[in-house]
């Protein structure tokens, strides 16, 4: 027989026939994680077969009667009634009479309800083992991210692995998988890694030298406060949370008649976003001004450029606009799949189909509008986007089955929240012609008991510093997401958060200072035997650049990125000549630059995270492009004005500019063989740019 | 357990420059066997291959089995009854060992519907199908249908499991594609080994993950070309003045220096891409664009793909991009058809309408790339495959059909393939799978066991894989 994955816990046998509720088994399977054998996580467990009963539940074997009776037990005196709790109640009893406890026949694989099924002397005695460990897994660190952050205790650690507390947690899970963690790396890997990742740029050759001949303890910290403070910090990060909010320029193509995805103009909401997060402004108050800025500071233009968030949904179908503003909102912000309650009661998690039209609720009565700026009248040359209510009357229904054809006419729906989450919506106040509602919700969203929305932001900060997120599902935090290994980690740095006013740049800076963050990443055999995939980081994981900084290092290191910052976007087809930053480029559905497309850019109807390709085209577009040719050429005019015509100084002088290294003697061997063709200078660069190391942080 | 898996060592091509690495993936071609120098071992397939090629068509969305390649009569004698008031009521009851509803509250429709469409017998063999695929199913003596096979996932991360074996939550995992370009290499050094076409499922259902390597390494993932005549491969031209040979110099100084910076980071699997794709890039500047080029072809033959009409011409221009692809040796081809977000083929509404426009599109393509490869003689050893993540309910969802993974019908053809085969059953109204039940990974196994793999042995130290991943091959449908 077809042995049953744990994923598979989903399996079930249909709700009108009934078996087992797939929604039991899931929460014993993830109860015992690995120690509920997949030859006992079956509905078998606790039912035999026969006719479904009241409750939609097929009959239960002897274990099963007892867990039912436990229930009743834990009701009646007050406790938690749920799967887990009453499982281990009866843990120790023995359902079948056959002298095995329930939990060690479950352990060996074994039913504790069948006496004939029990285990043999050596898998008792193996069990003892299996028994130990499996109460050190209930005993560890709870994932509970539906419940509010309490900031954990840190664990002890000691040398370079204590200070900071994220190293401590780190530390705890290299002692526990036996796992050693690489040696600081260099000074010259571990500055370009810090700069490409706080502004998206390297260093250049003097702030090199300035840092390599810096002796003093805090050399490196001093680094990370320029680095954070530079308004090209604000670009880096600001495009991460595009991708994340969805930003997508508008997207027509008839003269404003043809309006999809955004209204043109949306582009004031990109530079907010830049603006916001080179001022620190905390993640709290930006969300609440996406949401309702317009109900927030009604006559401030530049706080109105945030409900850009909302623009950008805009779609001719409201329908589709009303369910990209909902779901996605909650993709985003609480890292839950709250569109699965559109057509029904979600499935795996505690939201009600009745909630999800309740968000719908807070939201039905906005539409957007573009207003006039000064100077200019036309607001199709330019104008602002933003999102308004218009229509504070309007009356939101469940549709039955998710069809809009369908509404419950019978029960018009309040604006509110999924109850589960623990706190209550906030009362509704109207501001002048506004319902309020978005006000109401962005409270909710940002009160610091709401337990997702910090813990989902450090997450997706995470993910962007280290290219691997605590919680894997870095949009699904829900029951059918994946867990985090660091629990403890992921909650004391969102408390963190929330304690230090929302801040990010706080964040980065624990993170990037931490002994963590500036490991080494060379590989170790011994290490990836044991955790091959680096879950429990003994390594820094290389990473390849993101689309936009690979074209922007192009630029850089040539001398030609413009670094002007902010303004309407440039049209994508000018993406090879014009040398700006990338993110200042359109960027919208069959508007984007293919340079950029080719080296992963977000979709743009949605990113939660990118992806790393390596495709042959990558190496076409930094070996053919016009902007590689141009670059290298004058690149390579730059370095002849200081070496004249020195060839191994030329080769030195590109690799630092390049590479962020002097060659190796073999590499400078091969290189000095190319150049002794004539003309071949810009060629070497070229060579440089298509460089494994070049598109590469490590 | 790694015998026969060809691993291409990285510091055993140090030092042979740009040519050495394409030398080495050369002596893989063909299955010629080479020592292994890292592990000692034979590499190559496992046993005596009777396909080389795959072209894998893949439908976004679910198709109705129902009104595919498993009509039931009985749905349009009992139309409107629910299936309790039928002599089938047993079907909803019977729980099956390990099927699956991932999701309840879809499927699980209760009122019958009649098919939408009529059906007939095909060929000599007198397959039964739907008249929505009648061009296909003129090659019925090609095919072996297969109606027996079930999915666990009811929403549209199916599309990703029929790929991987996974389910959507488990993540990235190698592909069907990626595990046979892994076990025998590359026949081409002009172009990629695996190659997509078409639009994959949207990143709800796994996106590129569907023709994904995950742990395998990124240089044994799909590379997705444009079948756009006017720029198949964009950055494709070298820059003017430019020539062939100083090109070659750049790019073998290129993977020297690659090649170098390996030495911290031995079997990196990011620079060994790399490294690879630098090589392919370079042959791809003509490759491609000759490949591409469909109207090289006769006027027939571009007629025989549907490319005379609008509607069926986007879907035959892929079809007959892969019959290029493959002639030149590419080893996997997988086209997708309605990609983008859930897939185009989920009919929960209006099945009439939308199954029409789709089988339109893609029915005579289809059935043109079977003929083609049949008259050319080229389906001998290449393997077609037409699959879609899980089938539609008998029951109605208004005028749609709602998702049905309890059952659902692929079909193979050529590639040492049994034509005129049906196997596995369902019951009457297509509900339950009665006879031969296969998961997904089953369909993989026979298509690697028809390329010279067997599925068990495709492994990678310290990656477990598990047993549901391996399937087993079909051994009633080889010829």
């Amino acid at each position: 027989m077809i042995r049953l994955l744990l994923a598979f816990a989903v399996m079930l046998f249909g709700s009108a026939t009934g078996f087992a509720k797939p929604i039991h088994k899931q929460a014993l399977a993830l109860h015992m994680g690995p120690y509920l054998l997949a030859k006992v996580n079956d509905c078998r467990l606790c039912h035999v077969p026969g006719d479904t009963g009241p409750n939609d539940d097929k009959p239960r074997n002897t274990f099963g009667e007892r867990l039912e009776e436990a229930k009743k037990v834990l009701k009646k005196a007050g406790k938690p009634f749920d799967i887990p709790a009453r499982f281990e109640m009866i843990a120790d009893e023995d359902a079948d009479g056959d002298g095995v406890p329930n939990l060690l026949e479950i352990l060996t694989g074994h039913s504790p309800a069948d006496a004939n099924d029990k285990p043999n002397a050596d898998e008792l005695t193996a069990a003892v083992k299996t028994l130990a460990k499996y109460r050190r897994f209930l005993a560890s660190y709870p994932w509970r991210p539906f419940e509010p952050v309490k900031r954990p205790a840190v664990p002890m650690a000691s040398g370079a692995w204590a200070g900071n507390p994220i190293d401590a947690f780190i530390a705890a899970g290299h002692r526990e998988h036996e796992l050693v963690p690489r040696p600081e790396a260099d000074k010259r890997t571990l500055l370009r890694r810090v700069s490409f990742d706080l502004i998206g740029l390297p260093p250049t050759p003097e702030e090199l030298q300035a840092f390599l001949v810096d002796p003093s303890p805090d050399a490196y910290a001093k680094v990370v406060d320029r680095l954070l403070a530079s308004p090209r910090y604000g670009e880096r990060w600001g495009r991460h949370w595009m991708d994340v909010w969805r930003y997508s320029d508008w997207a027509g193509w008839t003269d404003g008649k043809d309006v999809r995805d955004s209204q043109p103009h949306v582009w004031r909401w990109r530079d907010w976003i830049v603006e916001s997060v080179n001022a620190d402004k905390g993640y709290d108050r930006m969300a609440r001004e996406m949401l309702a800025g317009d109900e927030i500071a009604p006559e401030d233009p530049k706080t109105l450029r945030a409900t850009g968030y909302l623009v950008r949904n805009f779609k001719s179908s409201r329908e589709k606009w009303m369910t990209d503003v909902v779901d996605h909102t909650f993709l985003a912000f609480q890292g839950l799949t709250l569109g699965c309650a559109r057509c029904h009661d979600h499935l795996y998690d505690p939201i009600k189909q009745t909630e999800y039209y309740q968000v719908r609720a807070v939201f039905d009565p906005h539409k957007v509008r573009i207003d006039a700026v000064p100077g200019e009248a036309d607001t199709k040359k330019d104008g602002l986007a933003r999102a308004f209510d218009a229509d504070p009357k309007v009356v939101t229904y469940l549709y039955e089955r998710g069809d809009e054809r369908n509404p419950d006419k019978a029960h018009p729906l309040v604006p509110g929240i999924p109850q589960s989450l623990g706190l209550k919506f906030p009362d509704v106040k109207a501001v002048g012609t506004s319902t309020g509602r978005r006000t109401a919700f962005a409270n909710w969203l940002t009160d610091a008991k709401n337990p997702l929305t910090a813990r989902v932001a450090v997450n997706h900060i995470w993910l962007r510093h280290f290219g691997q997120a605590l919680v894997p599902s870095v949009f699904d935090f829900g029951k059918n997401g994946r867990r985090p290994m660091q629990p403890d980690l992921l909650d004391w740095l969102a408390a963190e958060f929330v304690e230090r006013g929302w801040s990010m740049k706080h964040i980065h800076k624990l993170i990037v200072n931490s002994r963590t963050y500036r490991m080494s990443s060379t590989p170790d055999a011994k290490n990836a035997a044991l955790d091959r995939d680096n879950i429990y980081y003994w390594r820094m994981p290389p990473r390849r650049l993101e689309a936009e900084t690979v074209r922007d290092h192009v630029l850089y290191v040539a001398g030609k990125l413009d670094v002007t910052m902010g303004g309407a976007d440039i049209d994508h087809a000018l993406g090879l000549t014009v040398f700006r930053r990338s993110l200042y480029f359109r960027h919208a559905h069959e508007k984007q630059m293919e340079y950029l497309k080719l080296f992963d850019a977000a979709n743009t109807s949605e990113c939660y995270q990118r992806k790393e390709s390596i495709i042959p085209q990558q190496a076409l577009a930094l070996a053919n492009s016009e902007l590689s040719t141009a670059m290298a050429k004058l690149l390579s005019q730059q370095i002849a004005k200081e070496v004249g015509n020195d060839q191994p100084k030329f080769v030195t002088a590109a690799f630092e500019q390049l590479l962020g290294r002097p060659p190796t003697a073999t590499e400078a061997i091969e290189c000095a063989a190319f150049l002794s063709q004539p003309d071949r200078r810009a060629g070497l660069i070229l060579v440089l740019f298509n460089h494994h190391e070049f598109v590469t942080v490590r | 357990m790694s015998h026969g898996v060809p691993r291409r060592s990285f510091l055993a091509d140090t030092g042979l420059g740009f040519t050495g690495l394409a030398l080495g993936a050369m002596m893989f071609r063909d299955g010629v066997a080479q020592a292994d120098p890292k592990l000692g071992v034979e590499s190559g397939p496992h046993h005596a291959a009777k396909a080389k090629s795959v072209i894998w068509i893949f439908l976004c969305g679910g198709v109705s089995h129902l009104e595919s390649w498993d009509p039931k009569p009985a749905l349009n004698k009992f139309a409107g009854k629910s299936i309790a008031d039928t002599p089938f009521a047993d079907v909803v009851k019977k729980p099956g060992t390990d099927v699956v509803e991932g999701n309840p509250k879809h499927g699980n429709r209760k009122t019958l519907m009649a098919l939408n469409c009529g059906y007939k017998n095909y060929g000599k063999s007198g397959l039964l199908a739907a008249d929505w695929w009648k061009h296909t199913a003129e090659m019925a003596d090609e095919m072996a249908v297969v109606r027996s096979l079930w999915t666990s996932d009811n929403d549209h991360g199916a599309m990703l499991q029929f790929h991987t074996g996974r389910h959507v939550r488990e993540g990235a995992h190698p592909t069907v594609g990626s595990w046979a370009c892994y076990g025998l290499g590359s026949m081409t050094d002009n172009l990629p080994e695996y190659v997509v076409l078409g639009v994959p499922p949207g990143d709800c259902c796994g996106g590129e993950w569907a023709h994904g390597a995950a742990y395998l390494g990124p240089e044994h993932a799909g590379v997705r070309l444009n079948t756009n005549g006017q720029a198949p491969l964009p950055f494709g031209k070298r820059p003017a003045g430019k020539s062939a040979e100083e090109q070659a110099n750049e790019f073998g100084l290129i993977g020297k220096l690659n090649r170098l910076s390996g030495i911290d980071y031995p079997d990196d699997p990011q620079l060994q891409a790399r490294i690879k794709s630098y090589e392919l890039a370079f042959k791809m500047q003509t490759a491609v664009p000759e490949t591409l080029q469909l109207e090289k072809e006769t006027e027939a033959m571009r007629t025989l793909y549907g490319l005379d009409k609008p509607e069926t011409a986007p879907f035959g221009k892929l079809c007959l991009s892969a019959r290029r692809l493959v002639e030149r040796g590419v080893r996997f081809v997988q086209i997708y058809h309605g990609g983008g977000g859930g897939g185009e083929w989920d009919a929960h509404a209006k099945i009439k309408d939308n199954h029409t426009k789709l089988s339109t599109q893609t029915d005579r393509p289809i059935a043109g790339l079977l003929k083609d490869l049949k008259q050319s003689g080229l389906l001998k050893d290449t393997l077609v495959v037409w699959a879609t993540e899980f089938g539609r309910s008998p029951g109605a969802e208004g005028d749609g059909r709602d998702h049905h993974p309890q059952a659902f019908s692929v079909w193979l053809a050529g590639g040492g393939i049994k034509g005129g085969t049906v196997h596995g059953k369902t019951d009457e109204i297509g509900y339950q799978v009665t006879e031969n039940r296969h998961y997904v990974t089953d369909i993989h196994a026979t298509v690697l066991h028809q390329l010279g793999l067997d599925a068990r042995s495709l492994e990678v130290p310290g990656r477990k894989r598990l047993e549901i991943d391996f399937g087993k091959p079909i051994t009633e449908i080889i010829g």
